[in-house]
């Protein structure tokens, strides 16, 4: 109820019981004077007024039948309000009531005698249990009823044992009595009572597609390689990526991975559309890209069969840009195709910044049967591919400027330190200061790729040794890398230190990594480049990163320490880095460590 | 050269053991031998000499826990001396060096049981 309402309805209220108590008393009052004069004038023998007896009584009969049938228009006023009415006067003695307000707390027309007190009547409702609620709440009840009825303000409310609701208002007589209406207010609570109920429902459902949501990114995110840099095994490459959504989940995907040990497969696309319906759409894309660049070399032919499978059943002509290579990390041969997605920089070494501007066909997952292109581009060490996609150029402040091409060429020519992560830290915060206080309106995402090479200058040293499951083949791996190390000049303590980590490792993969009892290679790659001392022991056993494993309590007494779990903390601490990759089949632990 | 060379010496009670090589999964097992013949053969002090102890991994570490653990029951102690920097470092990143009394040389090591 508003406030406007509440008032009208106090002022129609109040204005009818003056205006119906004002009659009574006038009539009631004017009444005793009227006997009072009567009783005077029979008093006074020989009246100069000369008025007959029977001329008085005509008089007397004749008030006594106006004020009768005052009266009566009066109680039938009052019995057909539409709400409960009870008069109290000055001593809090009940004067007038009507059928509505018994009925509403059951009283008897005995209870509601005139001249029945309001303590009694109120006492009545809480001992015969009117009022809802236990004992105590009756006590509760009364207070707040005595409260009320002290304040004279505003309204009071009343849960009624039946289930109905009233609001009581009421106000002072100028007798200084007490007038109360009682109003059912039970359709009204009702509807309050469904109004939160469906609040509640449509809560929970927004709760819960939130939740779903919440899931569906992190899914989305889960697709997408995070946890970079990755390779840490590849001192030829460096690779930095970013994707930030503009809702839940996003259209917007990058992905890259190695084919062989020589070429990278790098791709980035972008899903017409936002939210779930592009999300979808996003992880078919990027999951049917990988599964054929694994059997196929050639760009051109990948995007030709994703296109083929995406438009096949694509009802709602969802399609998607792509731009797909394959870098060969030896030679620096780039092998792209770009379907319609927007054209890649080169920033080269040497500071020019090229723009990839051919395409090779249009968007894929609308026309199926379409042959795509490719070509080839050379990266030199040093040089960066600079993949992204519109959400960055498109990028839109609060005065609808867009962040344009012309701003990103001229931010990607200022910034000197060429690395990947510089290069996209940038790019986000640039968009981000642009963008200021206006909302993200696209997904954004921009993957940066330096082909490091390898230097020249750099002293390049590298063996392999493969051993068998077996543990006296320890003693060869052992062997090996310090021939290895002795002749590139790996200081003795670095040796003694790879001893104990093949001594954790070599031990851990011969002892539990295999659930058959076959023969099996490991093989350890020694990689001396510059000053750093690269590692990698790959085993085929059953997948197992070491280093999910949660570290031992160090801190414990000689009597709580654990015998074991030592092994794979010595490894993770020796050494500069130590870092795993799960690869088809194989388990691969790269150690790090720099020699000064 | 890897392998290990054990040698056992008496000074007074204590056991003095003088390890010669490296402390891993191939060695564990001739160490952890002899400790356990010196303790069912009544020792409780004993002391190892890490002096030309090339390195330990964690089965090295291990059978010193399991060693000191069973001393520790029957009132004993196991202490070592002469640790070089890397199994200095292999003690700390384990923790080792807070639950095994270490000391530089073998007069320390005599003097803090």
């Amino acid at each position: 109820m508003t406030a406007q309402t509440a008032s009208g309805w106090l002022v129609v209220c109040g204005a009818l019981i003056v205006l119906a108590f004002a009659g009574f008393l006038v009539v009631w009052v004017q009444n005793r004077k009227f006997w009072d004069r009567a009783a005077i004038r029979s008093d006074s023998s020989g009246d100069p007024a000369g008025a007959t007896i029977s001329e008085q009584k005509n008089a007397l009969q004749q008030a006594s039948v106006r004020t009768k049938e005052a009266n009566a228009r009066l109680m039938d006023v009052v019995e057909h309000l539409p709400d409960g009415f009870a008069l109290f006067d000055a001593d809090d003695r009940l004067m007038i009531s009507n059928s509505k307000w018994q009925d509403f707390y059951q009283y008897s027309d005995s209870d509601a005698a005139i001249g029945t007190s309001y303590d009694d009547l109120v006492r009545l409702d809480v001992e015969r249990g009117i009022i809802a609620g236990d004992a105590e709440a009756g006590e509760e009840y009364l207070i707040g009823r005595y409260r009320y009825r002290h304040e004279k303000s505003g309204g009071f409310e009343v849960t009624l044992a039946d289930g109905r609701s009233l609001v009581v208002r009421e106000s002072d007589t100028s007798e200084g009595g007490r007038v109360g209406i009682h109003r059912d207010v039970s359709h009204r609570i009702r509807a309050d009572v469904k109004l939160q109920e469906a609040y509640g429902i449509i809560k929970d459902q927004k709760d819960r597609m939130e939740e779903e949501l919440n899931i569906g990114r992190e899914i989305q995110m889960s697709m997408i390689p995070l946890g970079l840099p990755p390779f840490p095994e590849y001192n030829e490459i460096a690779i930095s990526a970013a994707l930030e959504p503009a809702r839940e989940v996003g259209g917007d995907f990058y992905d890259f991975y190695f084919l062989d040990e020589e070429r990278l497969c790098v791709c980035i696309g972008d899903v017409s559309g936002k939210g779930v319906p592009a999300a979808l759409f996003m992880a078919m894309a990027k999951t049917l890209m990988k599964s054929r660049a694994y059997d196929d070399a050639s760009t051109a032919s990948i995007v030709t069969h994703v296109n083929d499978e995406l438009s096949a059943d694509n009802e709602k002509c969802m399609f998607v840009t792509i731009f797909a290579a394959i870098i060969n990390i030896k030679s620096g041969e780039v092998l792209f195709t770009n379907a319609g997605h927007n054209p890649p920089y080169i920033k080269r070494r040497l500071g020019t910044l090229e723009a990839l501007e051919q395409r090779h066909g249009p968007v894929v997952g609308v026309v199926d049967g379409m042959v795509y292109h490719e070509e080839t581009e050379r990266m030199a060490p040093g040089d960066v591919l600079v993949l992204f996609t519109d959400g960055v150029t498109e990028a839109m402040n609060s005065k609808s400027q867009l962040f344009s091409d012309q701003r990103y060429v001229k931010l990607l020519k200022q910034i000197s330190d060429d690395t990947p992560e510089v290069i996209v830290a940038n790019t986000l915060r640039a968009v981000k200061d642009f963008r200021g206080t206006a909302e993200q309106s696209d997904d954004i995402t921009i993957l940066a790729f330096e082909y490091i090479g390898t230097a020249a200058t750099d002293t390049v040293a590298e063996r392999q040794v493969i051993i068998k499951n077996e543990l006296t083949d320890m003693l060869v791996a052992d062997q090996k890398f310090e021939e290895f190390a002795s002749a590139f000049d790996v200081p003795e303590s670095v040796i003694l230190k790879f001893k104990i980590i093949f001594d954790e490792l070599l031990n851990n993969i011969i002892s539990y990594a295999y659930s058959d009892d076959d023969v099996h290679d490991i093989e350890i790659n020694m990689e001396r480049v510059g000053h750093r001392l690269t590692v990698t022991v790959i085993d085929d056993g059953v997948p197992f990163n070491p280093l999910s494993e949660s570290k031992p309590n160090t801190d414990l007494s000689l009597q709580d320490r654990e015998v074991g779990g030592l092994g794979i903390h010595l490894v993770r601490n020796l050494v500069d880095d130590a870092s795993y990759q799960r690869r088809i089949g194989k388990n691969v632990m790269t150690l790090v460590q720099n020699l000064d | 050269v890897s392998g290990l060379k054990i040698s056992v010496r008496s000074v007074d009670e204590i056991k003095i053991l003088d390890l010669v090589g490296s402390l891993d999964t191939q060695t564990f097992p001739l160490v952890e031998e002899e400790l356990s013949d010196l303790i069912a053969g009544g020792a409780r002090k004993i002391l190892v000499n890490f002096g030309r102890l090339d390195y330990i991994s964690s089965a090295g570490l291990r059978i010193l826990l399991v060693a000191a653990k069973q001393l520790h029951r029957h009132g004993g102690e196991i202490q070592i001396f002469a640790l070089n920097e890397l199994v200095r470092e292999v003690f700390d990143i384990s923790g080792f060096a807070t639950i095994f009394k270490v000391s530089g040389t073998e007069q320390d090591g005599l003097n803090s049981f």
